[in-house]
């Protein structure tokens, strides 16, 4: 599938030069939108870098997050542990509820891809982005990985491909 | 008066719902423009009464506050031309706030060390999800409000605590209504005020909710936030009217700092008014200006929850 659409770009201040000329705020461009394996995981909206003025960056870990929330979680569970055994008077549906509480957290911490995955299902949000009805009517909201590529020679949105149902 | 304040409070609890849940975005703009301004100055009227004029065994907690929240403040605002630092200042947030508590706990001669796996807790969540962190600040913010009212009501007016409630359990239920009502509907944000206010409210973070339930739910609790700060705590916590500041200890006692205390209140007065002129001559501006530095108050806020729980 491949559409084009003309595309009211607004670059966000972010990817503005910090000194010299600022490009226009908003210009006419096109915008490819397709299905691609590169975005299994979530769309990505992919900018050529001379197109955002800005020089391309290697993208951030996403590891390093998740890392040190584990290790403060883990920290948490170790301290409130020696805290209810120092505490003789700890009783054990009272260690048992803080265990339940961090337990969660961590799961709902260690599932936070899950929500997403179900989220970016192909057919359910992001080919309604096509719909022109729905252009008219509504604003749809979803999360992409920005991609600002020194390669890329247009913008593209890429989609999961249906297959990632 | 009980049954005075009963009957405005859930007029106003009921009639805000409405009003949110019928048209969030201008509820929005207009809250905003009015209240924004003298709620802080309120707020600052407030935390300045409350404050003892001689901070004996709790200096070290009133300057770790103070030190904390300007720090904060300054570095978040910041953070609007450096996003990625955001985790870093949501755990440094998290360590303050642990920070106080557990100097409080010292004060009370209470255990302290319960705050230390808390604040770990909330620093792991702060730093794995940190927009979800910062929306979870802009909602929970204007319930602490409510809050300030209650342990206000609980010294003040403890034979209206029974009212206060009653009252208060009829949030939750309008909050399920709007739930219930909107979320199937979507707002179109047609400028860029109501793009900022939808952003505000977290409909780029939170997809599984509708864009108008979210905006609505926002301005509904920001709303009760306001009318708690500018009616209910001055009516019931200050003793006096706003504008009569002799009865602030700060102020009238020999060891207090009457010069800081009148230029605090003098120049927030004059922000106030400086917020509503820069609000007329441009409101997407003076808002987005406004969300950046508003973080100082919330901040505020916190050593006061911990102090007066």
């Amino acid at each position: 599938m491949k559409n084009k659409l003309l595309l009211g770009l607004c670059l966000l201040p972010g990817l503005l030069p910090a000194n010299g000329a600022m490009p226009p705020m908003i210009s006419g461009d096109t915008m490819v939108i397709r299905h691609s394996e590169e975005a299994r995981l979530r769309p990505i909206l992919r900018i050529p870098a001379k197109r955002a003025g800005a020089k391309a960056v290697a993208a951030p870990s996403t590891n390093l997050p998740n890392l040190a929330g584990g290790l403060f979680l883990s920290a948490a569970i170790v301290l409130t542990g020696l805290w209810a055994v120092r505490r003789k008077r700890a009783t054990v549906p009272a260690v048992a509820a803080v265990a339940a509480v961090l337990l969660a957290a961590t799961l709902s911490l260690a599932d936070i891809r899950l929500p997403t995955l179900t989220r970016l299902q192909p057919e359910t949000r992001l080919t309604t982005l096509l719909s022109p009805a729905l252009q008219k009517h509504a604003q749809l909201w979803e999360t992409v990985a920005l991609e600002i590529s020194d390669k890329a020679e247009r913008i593209e949105l890429l989609l999961p491909p249906p297959s990632a149902k | 008066m009980a049954a005075g304040f009963l009957m405005n409070g859930a007029t106003l609890v009921v009639g805000a719902a409405l009003w949110t849940g019928l048209a969030p975005l201008q509820a929005s703009v207009w809250t905003v423009f009015l209240f924004a301004g003298p709620h802080n100055w309120m707020e600052a009227r407030y935390f300045l009464a409350r404050m003892p004029v001689r901070w004996l065994q709790s200096r070290r907690f009133f300057l770790t506050a103070i030190a904390g929240a300007l720090l904060l403040g300054a570095s978040q605002a910041a953070l609007h031309w450096a996003p990625q630092w955001l985790p870093v200042w949501n755990v440094a947030l998290c360590g303050w706030a642990g920070c106080l508590a557990a100097l409080r706990a010292r004060e009370l001669k209470r255990e302290w060390f319960p705050a230390l796996p808390a604040t770990l807790a909330a620093a792991a969540f702060a730093v794995a999800l940190p927009a979800m962190f910062a929306l979870a600040l802009v909602y929970l913010h204007p319930l602490a409000a409510l809050w300030f009212l209650d342990r206000q009501i609980r010294l003040s007016r403890p034979e209206w605590l029974r009212h206060w409630r009653g009252l208060l359990a009829l949030v939750p239920v309008c909050a399920l209504i709007l739930g219930l009502c909107l979320n199937k509907a979507h707002l179109t944000a047609a400028d860029e005020i109501g793009f900022a206010i939808v952003r505000h409210a977290g409909a780029g973070l939170i997809t599984n909710l509708s864009s108008h339930l979210l905006v609505s739910l926002h301005v509904y609790l920001e709303i009760l936030h306001y009318a708690v700060w500018i009616f209910a705590l001055p009516l019931i916590g200050l003793g006096a009217k706003p504008w009569t500041w002799n009865t602030i200890p700060l102020l009238r006692h020999r060891s207090g700092r009457p010069r800081l205390v009148r230029a605090i209140l003098l120049s927030g007065a004059a922000a106030a008014l400086l917020l509503w002129g820069c609000f007329l001559l441009d409101y997407a501006a003076t808002r987005q200006a406004y969300f950046m530095v508003a973080v100082i108050h919330v901040l505020a806020e916190i050593p006061f929850l911990i102090r007066f729980r």
